[in-house]
């Protein structure tokens, strides 16, 4: 196992205080918190009640992966070019039952599974720590716990192309990865990379995520921050003369922002803020008119743009999810809004496009636009609960609250990212069939995850 | 001719100093490669080794062509200094 930070200076002496405390702890303390994960999700519960709840339950959910595997980021114990069908992970640790897995996150070739006793377990391409488990191998093809963040409950993580971010109840950041463009907001040439997660001086932080080499978080006061690779904009800061601040080091709130930021979604190099108000706010790249305008006459912008409400019905954005370069929202209504890059099919069809049902064509044959900077209403004859997006694919829930949620896919499916057996991009959402109903929903660039419940 | 996934500024490349080829992350999960020999040859697709998604790399082609210079003077001056 190799160590975790090549070099330790004084500058970080918090970072490092914390890290060392772990490392003091780890064989103890850790084995103690393995012991007692076991006792509290499976084996040796209070009661025999319980642990038959407990037995019953485990076999009645299922975790299914599929998409790209080429650094093991499904979690199914191997490494292969893809997995075109939805695959239950077999394998999990003994310390993680399937019902109780919240969320599942990916990044460029790693993913997160984050529970609701607040552990986080990580597989995956590894080669920078990203992965955190405390080592650098190429590849981590079985999920394991996330080492040094014993004691604290988490409750979101996200994923750039190399590197995380989590977040605790308690409101602090935890970061780990690749360094190489400053998206861990440390010191480069003190932490190039880490394999352990290392906690960043921001507090009060109520979103994270990260894009492809910038990171964003938003505070409970409504401001957003974020540090990293900045050439297309993303990161929102200007220097004092003006100019696009390429590499931002450390954490820096974001100025020129109208209301109070409830949650921040990155892009490849596009950020988004979402506001109490339930307006989107978007900066950086803007070459396939992710930031809602035309791609013509603005190529990337440096600070907040407000979208234009009216481009949502005038209605309250509730929730935004950002794949590399498209966009999706829900609004109050439960309408949802795409714009973006649409080559792949990422935004599926959307109610203006004019279609002759006679038609010979098929569906894959539908000519998509490049890109869409309208936003448009999703066409999609089902209500959708929620929607994740990988890089050029997307997830949706859809059914009514209450009821059985069913998965619906569209977009990029080279590596089957998709899930319905064929490498064929798909222009409209549809119909992946998984035994059960739906709980969570989740997807990295390439690759997706599905937890269902069996009935 | 295939449809370029993107077009990306070298600037935005990580290089490799040891096995000198430059990297850009592809939607895929893998990465877009190009070795700076093929750049300096003039060649300016990067291509990703697992799935067809190819990128052009936005570069100038003097800049290469200069550290060909370079490299061969050095590697003259060497072979003066051996002989």
């Amino acid at each position: 196992m190799k160590s975790i930070i090549t070099s330790q200076k004084s500058t970080v002496k918090k970072v490092f205080s914390i890290m060392s405390q772990h490392s003091a702890d780890r064989m103890d303390g850790w084995m103690h918190n393995e012991l007692d994960a076991r006792r509290c999700d499976g084996a040796s519960c209070a009661t025999n009640h319980a642990l038959n709840n407990d037995v019953w339950s485990v076999k009645m959910s299922a975790l299914y992966a599929w998409g790209a595997n080429s650094h093991g980021q499904l979690g199914l114990g191997f490494v292969s070019e893809q997995v075109t069908l939805p695959t239950r992970v077999e394998d999990l640790p003994d310390n993680i039952s399937e019902p109780s897995i919240r969320s599942a996150v990916g990044g460029g070739g790693h993913t997160f599974l984050l529970t609701a006793q607040g552990r986080l377990f990580g597989a995956g391409w590894n080669t920078s720590g990203q992965v955190g488990d405390g080592t650098q191998v190429r590849a981590v093809p079985m999920f394991q716990l996330i080492r040094g963040l014993e004691g604290h409950h988490m409750t979101g993580v996200a994923c750039g192309w190399a590197h995380s971010i989590a977040l605790s109840q308690s409101g602090q950041v935890w970061v780990w990865g690749s360094n190489s463009h400053g998206q861990l907001g440390l010191p480069q040439d003190e932490v190039p990379f880490t394999s352990l997660p290392i906690c960043l001086d921001v507090v009060n932080v109520v979103s994270v995520s990260a894009g492809l080499r910038h990171t964003a978080v938003a505070t409970r006061d409504g401001r957003a921050y974020t540090w990293g690779h900045g050439h297309r904009g993303q990161l929102g800061h200007i220097d004092s003369e003006g100019q696009v601040v390429k590499l931002q080091p450390t954490p820096r709130v974001v100025d020129h922002i109208e209301g109070k930021v409830v949650s921040v979604a990155c892009g490849q190099n596009t950020t988004y803020a979402l506001t109490a108000e339930g307006h989107v706010l978007a900066w950086g790249d803007n070459k396939w008119g992710q930031l809602a305008h035309d791609p013509r006459n603005v190529a990337y912008f440096t600070c907040p743009l407000t979208i234009p409400h009216n481009y949502f019905g005038g209605e309250r954005v509730t929730w935004l999810r950002a794949g590399w370069t498209h966009c999706v929202v829900g609004v109050a209504s439960g309408a949802v809004y795409v714009w973006g890059r649409a080559d792949y099919g990422q935004l599926g069809p959307v109610e203006d496009d004019r279609e002759d049902s006679s038609s010979d064509t098929a569906p894959s044959e539908v000519p998509q636009k490049r890109c869409r900077y309208i936003p448009s209403c999703l066409n999609v004859s089902k209500s959708v609960r929620g929607v994740m997006c990988g890089s050029e694919h997307n997830l949706a829930v859809t059914g009514a609250a209450g009821e059985g949620g069913a998965l619906y896919t569209w977009g990029w499916n080279e590596h089957g990212n998709c899930g319905d057996g064929t490498t064929t991009n798909i222009y409209r959402p549809t119909l992946i069939a998984l035994p059960g109903t739906l709980q969570v929903i989740g997807a990295g660039s390439g690759h997706s995850f599905a937890l269902v419940k069996l009935t | 001719m295939s449809v370029y996934h993107d077009e990306v500024e070298i600037e935005d490349f990580d290089f490799d100093e040891e096995t000198e080829i430059y990297y850009y992350p592809c939607p895929c999960g893998d990465r877009f490669q190009i070795t700076k020999e093929e750049l300096t040859s003039g060649e300016d697709t990067a291509t990703c080794p697992s799935c067809s998604l190819i990128v052009r790399v936005i570069y100038n082609l003097e800049d290469f062509a200069e550290y060909e210079e370079e490299s061969a003077a050095i590697t003259q001056e060497k072979n003066l200094a051996v002989n």
